[in-house]
C-alpha cells in the first residue's frame, strides 16, 4: 500500500471532486439497473401502440356498439394450443369465419379439465400478422382473467371483438391465437 | 501540494520495501500488481475457456456421438461462452487499463486504489461459482450464454449459480469502470486536454461509460429470471403470461453494447501499435476518438439485429437493418485510418506490428460478414447457423483477443523489463494466425450449407469442414502454450530493455523505465 | 534478412491459399460438401440467394480495394528498404470522402434489401395453412383448412447410428442421418402455405433452407411465414430447429414432401396418411401414370410397404423399421388382450421416439433435471397412477401430457414396456381398453 501515492492523488484532484464523480456513476448504474426492470412496462406500451408482438387492443363494449360497418371483409381464423403439462382440452369451436371490419363478433372455445384436480390456467395470445393486432379490439375475453376449472369440468368460453377500420388494406386473413398454461406456479401474479 | 512535495523527495523503494507474497498480492491497491492479477486471470480463463472449446471440437470431429452426450455438449458451448466473454476478454481489457490508464495519463495510481483491489478479486470468487456448477445435479447451465428463458427457467440449480456468479461479474465491472472514469476525468497529466488523450485511455473511457449504462440492465433481466424461477413473478414466463421475447429485447439492450465493450480497447491498442511501428503519427486522431463515439451511440439503437427471427413488423425490422449497417461507416473510418496511418510510413514488423495488421485484416473480414449479417433477408438464413458462429469469431478472437495479444508483446518489456524473444514471438504469431483462420474460415461455409449453432451432432455432409474446423482448433489451442512459455521466460530474464523499448514510441508510459518502477509519476509529468 | 525472408514467406502463402480457394471452387461440383446456400425453390428464397450474392461481392470488392492498399503499403512502405517516412497525420478533404462514398455504398446495399423484405412480408391470401408447433424435441403439425389432419414428427434416424461411443454396436451413419423423419410435412407446390408457428415448452425455430424461411417459435404466441414452392420443384426438403432448445436440440429435424397440388389434395382426401418411409401415401393405383414422373424416388420405394388402413390417424410410428411387425396387429388391437412381451417389444420404439429424450434409453434419467423410470415409484407403483401420469403429465414440469399425442394401444405398450423393462420388472401390464376407459 503506497500512502505516498494515495497523499499525491488526493491533493491533486481533490477528495470532494472524486467522490462526486463516483457517486454520480454509482447512480447512473442504479438507475440502468431500474431501467432493465422500466422495460417490462415500456415494453408492453410500446406494443400496445404499435401492435409489435401481435398484442391486441381493448375497447368499451359501449365504444364497440358504436362504431360503423364498412363494406370490407376479412378472414378471421382461429387456434389454440394447451401446454402439454397442462391436462386440459382447448380447442376452438369457431375456427375460421369471414368478419366484417367494424362489427362485433364472437368466438367460442370448448375447455375441459381432464384431471381429478382443480386446475388454475392462464391463456396467453396474439394476434398474426403483428401489424392487425392493433386493430383486433376485445370487449371481452376469457384471457383477461385466470381461469379456474374442478376436476372434469367443462366450458364454453367466448371472446367479443371487432376489427376497427383502419385494419391496413393489405390484411386479408388473420388469426389469433391462444395458449393455455398452467398457473399453479405464479399464484401471485 | 506540500505533502507531494516532501513525498517525492524521498521516494524510493529502498524507504518503502515492497510487500511481499500474500500482502502484495491479496491486499495490493497498486495499480500494476492489481492489471499483473487481471491479466494472469484472464489468461488463466482463455485457456480453460479454450479447453471447453477443445472439448466441442472434439465431439465435432465426426458426425455421431463419440464422446460426450448433447447435455454436456450444451454445457460446454454455454460455460466456453461465459468464460470467454466475462472471464477472458473482459478482465484482459480491465488488466490493460490498469496497468496502462495511469501511465498515460500521467498518474501516480488508479483513482480508487482499494476499489480496484475488491473488484478483481470478486472475480476468483464469482468464476468459482460458475466452475462448481459443473458438479450440481444437472450440470452446468446449458442455455447458452444468452440463457434465453424460457429454457433458463427449466434448468436446474446451475442457472441460479451462473446467474450469482453473473452477479458478482457485473458488480465487478461496474466498479472497474467507475474506477476508470474517474481516473481519466480527475486524474490526467497538467496540460493533457481530453483531445489530447492516447486512443487507448479514449476507447477505455467509453467503453466504461457503455459498461455502466448496460451491465446493471443484464444484472436486471437475470435477476427477473431468478424471481421467474423461484418466486413466481411472471416477465419472461409465458405460463404466467409473461413474454419471453421481452427477455431478448432486454438481453440485447445489454448484449449489443457489450460486443463494442470488448472490441473499442482493441481499436485503442492497435491505434497505439500501428503508429509505433510505421514511425509515423496516427492518421486522424480526432476522427478516431469521435467514430468510438459514433459506434458506442449507435450500439444501443441496434440490438435487435440479433433476433429479426422473433417476428418483428416490417418498420421494426427496417430500422434496424438500417441502424446496424450505419454502424459500418464510423467502423469502416477506423479501418481507414490504421491503412492510411501505414501508408507512406517506414515500417517494421515485430510481433505486435504483425499482430495489429492481423488484427485490421481480420476484423475487417468479421466486420463485412457482419454487414452481410446485417441485411434482414439474408440473415434469415444466416440467422443461428455457423455463419454467425465465424462472424462472432472473426471480431472477437482474431479482434479483441489477438489484439491483447499484440499489446501483451508491445508492453511486455515495459512490465518486466526485459524484451521477448523475437523470433518466438512471430512463431507465435504465424501459428496462431493461422490456425485461426483453418478453425474459423470453413465454418462461414458449414453456415451458408446449413448447419445450425449449437448443434452436438451432424449431418455427414457437413463432416469435411468440420474436420477443417476440429484440426485448426486444436493447432490454435496449443499454440498458445507458446505464448505462455513466452512471457514466463520474458519475466524470468532476457535482453534488458530500455526505457522507450521501440523505436522513438508516442506515449508517457515511454518516459518512465522498463520495468516500470512501483511507483511511477508522483509527481506529474506536464504534457505539452 | 528475416523481414524479407517474411515478406517472401508471406508471399507463398498467398499464392498457395489463392491455388486452394480456387481448388474448392472448381471442386464444388462433384464434392460431397457445400458452400453456399441450398438451392432455392421459392421466389422469396431466390431472392434471398441474389441478394446474399450481391451483398457477399460487394463485400469482397470493398476487402480487396481496402487491402491491396494496405499490403502495397507492407511491402513498399518498409524500413527494410529504408522507405523514409512522412510526417501527415490527417486530411479532412480524405475523411469526408471515405464517410460518404461507404455511406452511398450502404443506399446500394439497402435498397435492394428493403424490397425483398417486402416481398417476404407479402399478406396476400394463402391458398393452405398449416400450424407448426415446436416441441422439445419435435415438431407438430395440424392442417387447419377444415381437413383435421394433423400429426408429430420425430427424427427417424436409428439410435445406433447416433451413439457412436462404442464402436462396436454402432451402425453405420446414414445419407439422411439426423435430417429424417417420420412423417414429413406435406404441401403443394405452385400454392402460397402460410406456417403458423409456436412452441409448446421452450423457444424453438422453423427452418427450411431451400424455401428461404425461418421464424422462432415461441411458446404461448405465434408467429407466421409464407412459402410458395415452384410448381416442378416437387421433392423432398430437409432443415432443421434453428434455435437452442436444450439437450436434443440437435435431433429434430425438419422434413418437407412437395407434391403437385392435385397429389396433394388426393392426399388430404385419403385423410393424410403416410407410407413407412414417412412420406406422403396416395393411392397409386388410379392416379399411376399421371405422377409416374414426379413422384419422390423416395415414394415410390416406399409402396411395396403398404400401411394397413386404420382409422386412426393419430397412429404413431416410431422408427421405420419397426413399422413392418408393429403394424399388423392395429386393426383388432383394440379387442384381442395382447401379452406383455407384445405389448413391450411395441412400446421399447414408442418409448424411443417419445420418452427416451428425457428419460434416456436406459431408462436412468438426467439426475436434477429429468427423473429416472428405473426403479422410479410410478413405474413401479399402482398401475392406475402411471396411466394417469403418461395421460395427464405432471403440472409444473416438463412431463407432458401425452393423450393428444398417443392412441390408446400405444399407451398401452409403453406403459407395460416401462414397468417391464429398463431394470423394472414389476410383472402387470395394461390394454387398450383399460387406457379407453381411463380417458
Amino acid at each position: 500500500m503506497s500512502e505516498i501515492a494515495r497523499d499525491v492523488k488526493t491533493d491533486m484532484s481533490g477528495v470532494s471532486e472524486k467522490n462526486n464523480i463516483v457517486v454520480k456513476l454509482v447512480l447512473i448504474a442504479a438507475l440502468m439497473f431500474g431501467f432493465g426492470y422500466a422495460l417490462v412496462p415500456l415494453y408492453e406500451a410500446f406494443c400496445r401502440v404499435t401492435g409489435f408482438g401481435g398484442k391486441t387492443d381493448i375497447i368499451e363494449e359501449a365504444k364497440a356498439q358504436a362504431a360503423v360497418a364498412i363494406d370490407r371483409n376479412v378472414e378471421v381464423s382461429f387456434t389454440s394450443h394447451t401446454h402439454s403439462s397442462l391436462p386440459w382440452d382447448f380447442k376452438p369451436l369457431t375456427k375460421l369465419t369471414d368478419v366484417r371490419v367494424g362489427e362485433i363478433q364472437e368466438a367460442t372455445f370448448y375447455v375441459k379439465n381432464n384431471s381429478d384436480q382443480t386446475i388454475t390456467g392462464m391463456a396467453t395470445f396474439n394476434v398474426t400478422p403483428p401489424r392487425a393486432g392493433f386493430h383486433f379490439k376485445k370487449t371481452e375475453c376469457f384471457c383477461f382473467t385466470k381461469q379456474v376449472m374442478q376436476p372434469g369440468e367443462e366450458q364454453e368460453m367466448t371472446v367479443r371483438y371487432m376489427l376497427d377500420s383502419e385494419l391496413p388494406d393489405d390484411v386479408h386473413e388473420l388469426t389469433l391465437s391462444y395458449t393455455f398454461f398452467d398457473n399453479a406456479k405464479h399464484a401471485g401474479q | 501540494m506540500s505533502h507531494a512535495a516532501t513525498a517525492h523527495d524521498h521516494h524510493d523503494d529502498h524507504d518503502h520495501p515492497m510487500p511481499t507474497g500474500f500482502k502484495r498480492w491479496a491486499m495490493s491497491t497498486n495499480h500494476k500488481d492489481i492489471g499483473t492479477l487481471y491479466l494472469i486471470f484472464s489468461l488463466a480463463m482463455l485457456m480453460l475457456g479454450g479447453a471447453f472449446a477443445l472439448v466441442i471440437r472434439a465431439e465435432l470431429f465426426q458426425p455421431g456421438l463419440q464422446y460426450i452426450d448433447p447435455h454436456f455438449f450444451n454445457q460446454m458451448t454455454t460455460v466456453h461462452a461465459l468464460v470467454m466473454v466475462f472471464g477472458a476478454v473482459m478482465p484482459g481489457f480491465v488488466g490493460f487499463a490498469n496497468w496502462m490508464l495511469p501511465l498515460m495519463v500521467g498518474a501516480p495510481d488508479m483513482a480508487l486504489p482499494r476499489m480496484n483491489n475488491w473488484s478483481f478479486w470478486i472475480l476468483p470468487f464469482a468464476f468459482s461459482i460458475l466452475i462448481l456448477s459443473f458438479f450440481v445435479p444437472g450440470g452446468a447451465p446449458a442455455s447458452g450464454w444468452t440463457l434465453y428463458a424460457p429454457l433458463t427457467i427449466q434448468g436446474g440449480m446451475s442457472v441460479d449459480m451462473a446467474i450469482v456468479a453473473i452477479h458478482m461479474m457485473g458488480i465487478s465491472s461496474i466498479m472497474g469502470a467507475i474506477n476508470v472514469i474517474v481516473t481519466v476525468l480527475n486524474m490526467r497529466a497538467p496540460g493533457m486536454t481530453l483531445m489530447k488523450m492516447p486512443l487507448f485511455v479514449w476507447t477505455w473511457l467509453i467503453t466504461a461509460f457503455l459498461l455502466i449504462a448496460v451491465m446493471p440492465v443484464f444484472a436486471g433481466a437475470v435477476t427477473m429470471l431468478l424471481t421467474d424461477r423461484h418466486f413466481g413473478t411472471a416477465f419472461f414466463n409465458p405460463a404466467g403470461g409473461g413474454d419471453p421475447v421481452l427477455y431478448q429485447h432486454i438481453f440485447w439492450f445489454f448484449g449489443h453494447p457489450e460486443v463494442y465493450i470488448m472490441i473499442l480497447p482493441a481499436f485503442g491498442i492497435i491505434s497505439h501499435i500501428i503508429p509505433t511501428f510505421a514511425r509515423k503519427p496516427l492518421f486522424g486522431y480526432s476522427s478516431m476518438v469521435f467514430a468510438t463515439a459514433a459506434i458506442a451511440f449507435l450500439s444501443f439503437i441496434v440490438w435487435a439485429h440479433h433476433m429479426f427471427t422473433v417476428g418483428m413488423p416490417l418498420q421494426g425490422e427496417l430500422f434496424f437493418m438500417y441502424a446496424t449497417m450505419l454502424i459500418s461507416v464510423p467502423t469502416g473510418v477506423k479501418v481507414f485510418n490504421w491503412v492510411t496511418t501505414m501508408w507512406r510510413g517506414s515500417m517494421s514488423f515485430e510481433t505486435p506490428m504483425l499482430f495489429s495488421i492481423g488484427v485490421v485484416f481480420l476484423f475487417t473480414l468479421g466486420g463485412l460478414s457482419g454487414l452481410m449479417l446485417a441485411i434482414t433477408p439474408a440473415d434469415f438464413q444466416y440467422h443461428d447457423t455457423y455463419f454467425v458462429v465465424a462472424h462472432f469469431h472473426y471480431v472477437l478472437f482474431s479482434g479483441a483477443v489477438m489484439a491483447m495479444m499484440g499489446g501483451t508483446y508491445y508492453w511486455l518489456p515495459k512490465w518486466t523489463g526485459h524484451m521477448y524473444n523475437e523470433r518466438l514471438g512471430k512463431i507465435h504469431f504465424w501459428l496462431t494466425a493461422i490456425a485461426f483462420n483453418v478453425t474459423f474460415f470453413p465454418q462461414h461455409f458449414l453456415g451458408l450449407a446449413g448447419m445450425p449453432r449449437r448443434y452436438a451432432d451432424y449431418n455427414p455432409i457437413f463432416t469435411e469442414f468440420n474436420q477443417w474446423s476440429s484440426i485448426g482448433a486444436f493447432c490454435l489451442g496449443f499454440s498458445q502454450l507458446l505464448f505462455i512459455y513466452i512471457i514466463i521466460s520474458t519475466v524470468r530474464g532476457g535482453k534488458k530493455a530500455t526505457a522507450e523499448v521501440w523505436d522513438n514510441p508516442e506515449g508517457l508510459e515511454w518516459t518512465v523505465p522498463s520495468p516500470a518502477p512501483f511507483h511511477t509519476f508522483d509527481t506529474p509529468p506536464t504534457v505539452k | 534478412m528475416l523481414f524479407s525472408q517474411q515478406g517472401k514467406l508471406a508471399a507463398k502463402l498467398f499464392t498457395v491459399s489463392a491455388s486452394l480457394v480456387a481448388a474448392l471452387f472448381s471442386g464444388l461440383a462433384q464434392a460431397d460438401y457445400r458452400l453456399n446456400f441450398q438451392d432455392p425453390v421459392t421466389g422469396v428464397a431466390r431472392d434471398i440467394y441474389d441478394l446474399h450474392m450481391l451483398i457477399f461481392w460487394i463485400c469482397v470488392a470493398i476487402f480487396v480495394g481496402v487491402f491491396s492498399v494496405m499490403f502495397y503499403s507492407i511491402f513498399k512502405h518498409r524500413k527494410s528498404k529504408n522507405y523514409e517516412p512522412s510526417t501527415f497525420s490527417h486530411s479532412t478533404s480524405v475523411e469526408i470522402i471515405w464517410t460518404i462514398i461507404p455511406f452511398l455504398i450502404l443506399v446500394g446495399m439497402a435498397v435492394p434489401a428493403t424490397k425483398v423484405l417486402i416481398k417476404m412480408e407479402d399478406t396476400t391470401k394463402s391458398d393452405l395453412t398449416v400450424k407448426i408447433t415446436g416441441y422439445q424435441w419435435k415438431w407438430g403439425y395440424e392442417y387447419m383448412d377444415g381437413s383435421d389432419i394433423s400429426f408429430y414428427s420425430t427424427l427417424s434416424t436409428p439410435r445406433t447410428q447416433i451413439d457412436q461411443f462404442n464402436r462396436s454396436t454402432a451402425t453405420e451413419i446414414g445419407e439422411n442421418y439426423l435430417l429424417e423423419t417420420d412423417k414429413a410435412m406435406i404441401v403443394p407446390s405452385g400454392r402460397k402455405v402460410r406456417a403458423l408457428i409456436t412452441a409448446n415448452d421452450v423457444i424453438h425455430a422453423w427452418w427450411i433452407p431451400a424455401f428461404g424461411t425461418k421464424k422462432d417459435a415461441i411458446p404461448g404466441y405465434i408467429n407466421e411465414l409464407w412459402f410458395n414452392v415452384d410448381e416442378g420443384a416437387e421433392g423432398v426438403y430437409r432443415g432443421n430447429c434453428a434455435e437452442l432448445c436444450g439437450k436434443d436440440h440437435a435431433y429434430m429435424p425438419i422434413v418437407v414432401q412437395v407434391v403437385t397440388g392435385v397429389e396433394f389434395d388426393k392426399w388430404v382426401a385419403g385423410g393424410g396418411q403416410f407410407d413407412a418411409q414417412g412420406f406422403a401415401k396416395i393411392d397409386t393405383a388410379s392416379t399411376q401414370e399421371q405422377f409416374a414422373g414426379v413422384i419422390s424416388e423416395e415414394a415410390s420405394e416406399a409402396s411395396p410397404v403398404e400401411k394397413s388402413e386404420t382409422p386412426n390417424q393419430e397412429l404413431e410410428m416410431a422408427f421405420a423399421e419397426s413399422v413392418v411387425e408393429a403394424v399388423v396387429p392395429t386393426a383388432s388391437a383394440a379387442d384381442a388382450a395382447m401379452s406383455i412381451e407384445d405389448l413391450s417389444q411395441k412400446g421399447e420404439s414408442i418409448y424411443g421416439a417419445h420418452c427416451a429424450a428425457c428419460h434416456q434409453v436406459t431408462g436412468a434419467g438426467l439426475p436434477g433435471i429429468f427423473p429416472a423410470i428405473t426403479g422410479s415409484s410410478v413405474a413401479t407403483g399402482p398401475i392406475n397412477a402411471h396411466v394417469k401420469m403418461i395421460l395427464n403429465g405432471k403440472p409444473g414440469t416438463a412431463m407432458a401430457a401425452f393423450r393428444n399425442q398417443l392412441n390408446d394401444e400405444e399407451v398401452a405398450a409403453v406403459i407395460t414396456y416401462q414397468r417391464n423393462a429398463l431394470g423394472n420388472s414389476v410383472g402387470d401390464s395394461v390394454q387398450a381398453a383399460d387406457i379407453a376407459a381411463q380417458r
